[in-house]
Parts: structure tokens; C-alpha cells; sequence
């Protein structure tokens, strides 16, 4: 009944954790190996570089799954068509000498946040998917919740779903990633609250070429929230991401 | 040949994902002599795919495994993996399922409606089998179907077939469907036979009897084994539960191709 295909948003620049389900024989696993072409994902002050990046996700019988997205996890619930569990997430470190625009921004530490994911599908094609994390850096919590779903393609090779969503970070979060200080060099004094930090659109498309290939590709749209725009070291508020790369599936 | 099909495959792919400037820049002439690839293999590619098509058997089991992790009341419910056409014309005649690996290579049985018992099989699984279809795949609609279940002695308690109705509806409204709606029967097909003698015409299909012994036979009409299929030009009698006492029982003279619920 579930028609969201597993390899789903693995390159979208949302850092939401996409969990399959684990229904699978017992001591299975469904891993996909690959590369892909791929825009940076966009944060304060990066340049957007086309790079070439693995494609990995594995999930194992036993719940346990990770991507290449630096996203790893554990699925806890034995029902289909609820997802939850703990995640551990990598974030980037940044410095404020990393760039021009990153004057006077804060020092950010790329260490492992720990989180949870809730997923719940509203029939078989649409699920509700979030995540609430603690951002080891910055001492605070970050969050998203979003919509997935699945459009009926006749061809079923191929698969497409469209996905919305939001993130919110809290104030230490925010301040992390977009407060300026003129006295440490930024251009002037800023400091954002909680808010909602972005939302975005994105589109998947899967190709399965046969059992074991896959192309997957993936644009997604994002909109920077007010807290986030108004910061000296963000260069655009509106941007897209694309990626597009060949799997394995072994 | 699959070599170079799946490569005409894949420049095809990078194409359509929208990076051939990408490729362009970085590698003219490779994507050159893709291109030909492209262009070589494609009628080849495309013949091939006429005479069959595949389905990976682990998606095919992540859509099966939720009505086996099903954990209400199913008793009077069974699953198959069902393949039906999308239009009408498409023919189900000679249609043939087969379960293929390195290790496996299993022939699937389908019923008149296109459905087979699913293999369940941790070998296939790991092996990540394809489930093979003797057709274009694209032109019929796959997946997990469930339906009441059927008796070999023909006799169906009415009671029974209420509460095989209600636990369909209760995993359709699981699975995101049929919301909203209600059970007002279920509904027996037939294979129509042409050969059936004069005899065997004359006697009733399905037969109500109450409680108190009074039997009426229930009548028969042409039409598809389930309300939404394409295929149609069975022989089907719905049995609305408001038109019969609530006691009683069914019996039918044999075994239906299958039972659906009727839901409004």
C-alpha cells in the first residue's frame, strides 16, 4: 500500500530525516550505493558549488538506517504507517574566517545533534513527516515538519513525490547561525530570535532503470524566514537546490 | 545488449535530470558518444521491453507486509499481490507472473482477476528478485489486494459475511481509503462459463436461506468482480444485507472467484 518509494529525499537541502520502513525479512537489508551531482546545500554566506557527492541509504531489519546526508537512525515502531525514533544528525562547522560575508558571525561546531523523527502516513501515498533535534552547538532545539507525497505515474518505473515543509530553530539556534556582532567585525549588530527558519518545496523523481538501478534526482525551492533574511551573512533569501545521481541498489 | 541498454538508459537519465550543461562543459565527447549509444540501443531497449517487464520484488513486499502486520480482526479476509488492467481491452489472457533471482525462479499462479499468492521469501528479498511480467507493466495496475475469503463448502453464515464486510472496511479505512463509507453487502462472482449445460443453468448460483428454512435463490447479473474494476463480464450477485433477515445463511452451489464488500 505504501507507494512513497524508500529512496526518498536524500539530497533535498532539508535536513529531514527520511526514514523507510523496516518491513523487511528478519537479518534483510535494502542499501542503495551510488554518486550524484549535486548543488551545496545553501546555508548563511556559502558559495553554491555543484559537487559531486555519494548516494548512500541503508536500512537494516533491525530498524537501524543511514544516508549519506550525515542522517542516522533507529526505527522503534513495528506498525506500518507510523515511523518514529531517535536520529543523530552531523551538522557543518563554520567559522566567521570562512568568508567575507561571515564577519563578525559566531564560530559554529560541527558536532552530531542528537533528535527524534515522527512520521505518520495519511493513506498510502501522503505521510506527515518531523523531526525535533538538540543542536549540540548552539544548546538549543531545531525542528521541521513537512508533507510527502506521492503522485500516480502510469510508468512503475517511475516514481515522483512533492514534498512542503517548514523549520524552526530557537532563539540559541538561530543566534548560532545568523547573529552578527559589529565590535567582532560584522558589518552591524544583529541578533534574531526563535523562529521559523525556512520553508520548502521540493519535487523527487525516481527512475528505476531495472531491479538494481536507479536514477535519482530531486529539486527542491526554499524560502528563508524573516529571522534568517535579515542577517548580514545571508546573501539570498529565495534559492533552489538540485541534485541528480545513479544508485545501486543491493 | 542489457550492458548497453542500461548505459543508453542512464545518458538518457542524466539528460532528462536536467544536468546535461553540466555534462556538456566537463565532457563533450563522452556524452557524444552516449548519445549514440542512446541512439543504437533505444529500438533495442524498447523491443525488449514490449515482450515483458519487471517489478522489484521488495517494493512489491513493503505494499504485502502491512496487511500481514495487519494486528485487528481478519479472519474472514485474505491478500494476494493482484495485477488488473488499467483500460478496458487490455486482455488478461496468457498473462503470466514469475518470481526471478539468482537463486529462484518461480512461476506464480493467477487467478482469473489476475491475483497470486505472494511469496513471501527472505531468499528473494536478499537477492532483490524481480517479480516478471510476460507484458508491458504499464498497463496494468499492481499491488496488494484484499478481499473475503472464500469456503470450499459453499456455506456462508450471514452473520459471517457482515462481519467479513466490516473488517474489510476497517483495513480499506487502515490503509487511507474508504473514508466515510459503510457496508451494505458483499458481492459473489463467477466465471462465466459457456459451456455450462442446461442443467446446471437452471440451478441457482447463490441461494439465501433464513432461519426459519424459507430459501430464495438471489439474482444474477453481469458486470465486474469488484466495483471499480475494468475487467468486467462476470457473473456477479450482490447480497445487500437490509434486503434479508438478519439470520440465515448462504449457500452457494460453487466456488465464487471472489467476494468483495460492497461499501457506499
Amino acid at each position: 500500500m505504501n507507494k512513497l518509494f524508500p529512496l526518498s529525499v536524500l539530497l533535498l537541502a532539508c535536513a529531514a530525516a527520511q526514514a523507510t520502513d523496516m518491513m523487511m525479512p528478519d537479518g534483510s537489508k535494502d542499501m542503495y550505493v551510488g554518486m550524484a551531482l549535486a548543488t551545496r546545500t545553501v546555508a548563511a554566506g556559502e558559495e553554491r558549488r555543484v559537487l559531486l557527492r555519494p548516494l548512500l541509504q541503508v536500512q537494516w531489519s533491525n530498524g537501524v538506517f543511514v544516508s549519506a546526508s550525515g542522517v542516522a537512525g533507529l526505527h522503534l515502531s513495528d506498525t506500518p504507517g507510523l515511523e518514529y525514533g531517535p536520529l543523530l544528525a552531523a551538522s557543518n562547522a563554520r567559522q566567521p574566517t570562512d568568508s567575507w560575508r561571515l564577519r563578525g558571525s559566531q564560530p559554529v561546531q560541527g558536532k552530531a545533534d542528537g533528535g527524534a523523527f515522527f512520521n505518520y502516513y495519511l493513506g498510502s501515498e501522503t505521510r506527515v513527516l518531523s523531526n525535533l533535534f538538540y543542536d549540540t552547538s548552539a544548546h538549543g532545539l531545531r525542528g521541521y515538519v513537512g508533507v510527502q507525497k506521492a503522485l500516480n505515474l502510469e510508468d512503475p518505473h517511475h516514481s515522483l513525490a512533492v514534498m512542503a515543509g517548514a523549520h524552526w530553530a530557537s532563539s540559541p539556534v538561530m543566534r548560532e547561525l545568523y547573529s552578527v556582532s559589529a565590535a567582532a567585525g560584522g558589518v552591524r549588530d544583529y541578533r534574531p530570535d526563535g523562529s521559523l527558519n525556512s520553508v520548502s518545496l521540493g519535487l523527487e523523481w525516481n527512475w528505476a532503470l531495472s531491479r538494481q538501478w536507479l536514477v535519482h534526482s530531486g529539486v527542491s525551492a526554499t524560502r528563508l524566514g524573516h529571522g534568517a533574511a535579515d542577517s548580514p551573512v545571508v546573501e539570498r533569501r529565495s534559492f533552489m537546490s538540485w541534485s541528480s545521481g545513479l544508485a545501486y541498489r543491493f | 545488449m542489457r550492458r548497453y541498454a542500461i548505459a543508453a538508459a542512464i545518458a538518457t537519465g542524466i539528460a532528462r535530470a536536467g544536468i546535461t550543461a553540466v555534462v556538456r562543459a566537463s565532457a563533450t565527447t563522452v556524452a557524444r558518444v552516449l548519445a549514440a549509444c542512446v541512439l543504437l540501443c533505444w529500438p533495442l531497449w524498447g523491443a525488449a521491453q514490449e515482450e515483458q517487464d519487471w517489478i522489484a520484488y521488495r517494493d512489491a513486499y513493503r505494499q504485502m507486509i502491512w496487511f500481514e502486520k495487519y494486528g485487528k480482526p481478519k479472519q474472514f479476509l485474505q491478500s494476494h499481490f493482484r495485477i488488473r488492467p488499467r483500460e478496458k481491452g487490455v486482455s488478461m489472457d496468457g498473462l503470466r507472473l514469475s518470481l526471478n533471482s539468482r537463486n529462484i525462479h518461480q512461476s506464480l499462479t493467477l487467478d482469473a482477476l489476475g491475483r497470486a499468492v505472494f511469496p513471501f521469501s527472505k531468499v528473494a528479498y536478499d537477492d532483490n528478485a524481480e517479480l516478471t511480467l510476460n507484458r508491458k507493466a504499464s498497463q496494468f495496475r499492481t499491488g496488494a489486494w484484499v478481499s473475503i475469503a472464500t469456503r470450499a463448502d459453499g456455506v456462508y453464515a450471514a452473520a459471517d459475511l457482515r462481519t467479513a464486510c466490516e473488517q474489510m472496511l476497517a483495513y480499506l479505512q487502515y490503509t487511507g481509503g474508504a473514508q466515510g463509507k459503510v457496508c451494505v453487502g458483499v458481492q459473489f462472482s463467477y466465471q462465466r462459463n459457456e459451456q455450462r449445460n442446461e442443467q446446471r443453468n437452471e440451478q441457482a448460483e447463490l441461494v439465501f436461506q433464513s432461519a426459519g428454512g424459507a430459501s430464495s435463490a438471489l439474482a444474477v447479473r453481469e458486470g465486474p468482480a469488484f466495483p471499480d474494476d475494468v475487467q468486467s463480464g462476470f457473473r456477479i450477485i450482490a447480497y445487500r444485507f437490509a434486503a434479508y433477515p438478519e439470520h440465515g445463511r448462504l449457500v452457494s452451489s460453487s466456488v465464487p472467484l471472489a467476494i468483495a464488500a460492497l461499501l457506499e
